[in-house]
């Protein structure tokens, strides 16, 4: 290792990821849910009217705010649970994108 | 010169707000690749790190003033239901989409995508913006982390790339316009 890099990793420790992969993975969760709940509506006249938290913009209005809202709480969660450890990114990244195919292949069907 | 009411808040979502923020990501990714590469010897200054941070947060307020914005302001006017026996669609975008076989696909392909996929992008900013405000210089030691928020930044650019293009044709077939007329350059009365 040269000087150079060792300063650098003098100045640099490594700290937990925990409350990274929380944040990594909520996004996943909130691409997954909104996905979802896309779907929901789309398919469902119940679901559908039950989804509309606006009328003039109608069921997106509650798919997305809902999702938001879930997103941000499946945040908070991750966080209180991973904030001092250590989570396996590689985990993380293939639920990451398990989720934004499920976004994909949603909109495409 | 004049332009209508409806029109400049379309013209806000679409050019300032999402136009904006494309151009904005080109920075973010340079920025987060340079500074926070494992490759990089050199150590970023404080006033780099506050300059990064600002301007993630910056990029995810802009973010999310577009999704609002189209969701809530455009896209009422966009799927407007016309009174019965309306022939002229013109005020009615959605509608005059569907009206016709060539270019029904602009609203069930087009907005259909646009309006779910563009979510994606504050969604995206936002978590990337939180980690670089919560770690800062660290993501230099965290790789897996750097890239995935690298990675997030991607997808958020590509969502909305996504996004503007459709809203793009979409408005050049269907244009949202009307309310109150705001004339911007007064033509002198010849």
């Amino acid at each position: 290792m040269t000087p150079q890099n060792n300063s650098v990793s003098a100045v640099f420790s490594a700290r937990p990821n925990g409350a990274g992969a929380a944040a990594i993975l909520a996004v996943g969760i909130g691409a997954f849910l909104l996905a979802a709940l896309a779907i929901l509506g789309g398919k469902s006249a119940a679901a559908g009217s039950a989804m509309i938290f606006g009328k003039p913009t109608g069921p997106l209005s509650g798919v997305t705010m809902s999702a938001i809202v879930l997103w941000l709480a499946a945040w908070q969660f991750r966080t209180h649970t991973n904030a001092t450890g250590t989570s396996r990114s590689r985990a993380s990244t293939q639920q990451q994108s398990l989720c934004l195919f499920s976004v994909f292949y949603s909109r495409s069907s | 010169m004049e332009i209508t009411a409806r029109s400049l808040w379309t013209t806000m979502h679409g050019v300032i707000f999402g136009a904006l923020y494309l151009m904005a990501c080109s920075g973010a990714l340079v920025e987060l690749y340079r500074r926070y590469s494992k490759h990089s010897t050199e150590l970023p200054t404080q006033s780099d790190e506050k300059f990064l941070r600002v301007y993630l947060v910056v990029m995810a307020v802009v973010a999310w003033l577009a999704v609002f914005t189209g969701a809530y302001i455009v896209y009422p006017w966009y799927r407007a239901t016309p009174p019965p026996g309306t022939t002229n669609l013109a005020a009615f975008p959605q509608r005059l989409l569907l009206a016709s076989a060539t270019t029904r696909g602009w609203h069930s392909i087009g907005m259909e995508w646009k309006e779910h996929i563009a979510w994606l992008t504050p969604i995206s900013i936002t978590m990337a913006a939180g980690v670089v405000l919560q770690y800062g210089c660290d993501l230099k030691k965290i790789p897996q982390l750097r890239t995935a928020v690298l990675g997030f930044v991607w997808i958020s650019m590509l969502a909305a790339a996504i996004a503007g293009l459709f809203g793009a044709m979409i408005n050049k077939n269907a244009p949202v316009k009307g309310g109150s007329v705001i004339q911007i350059i007064q033509e002198a009365q010849k």
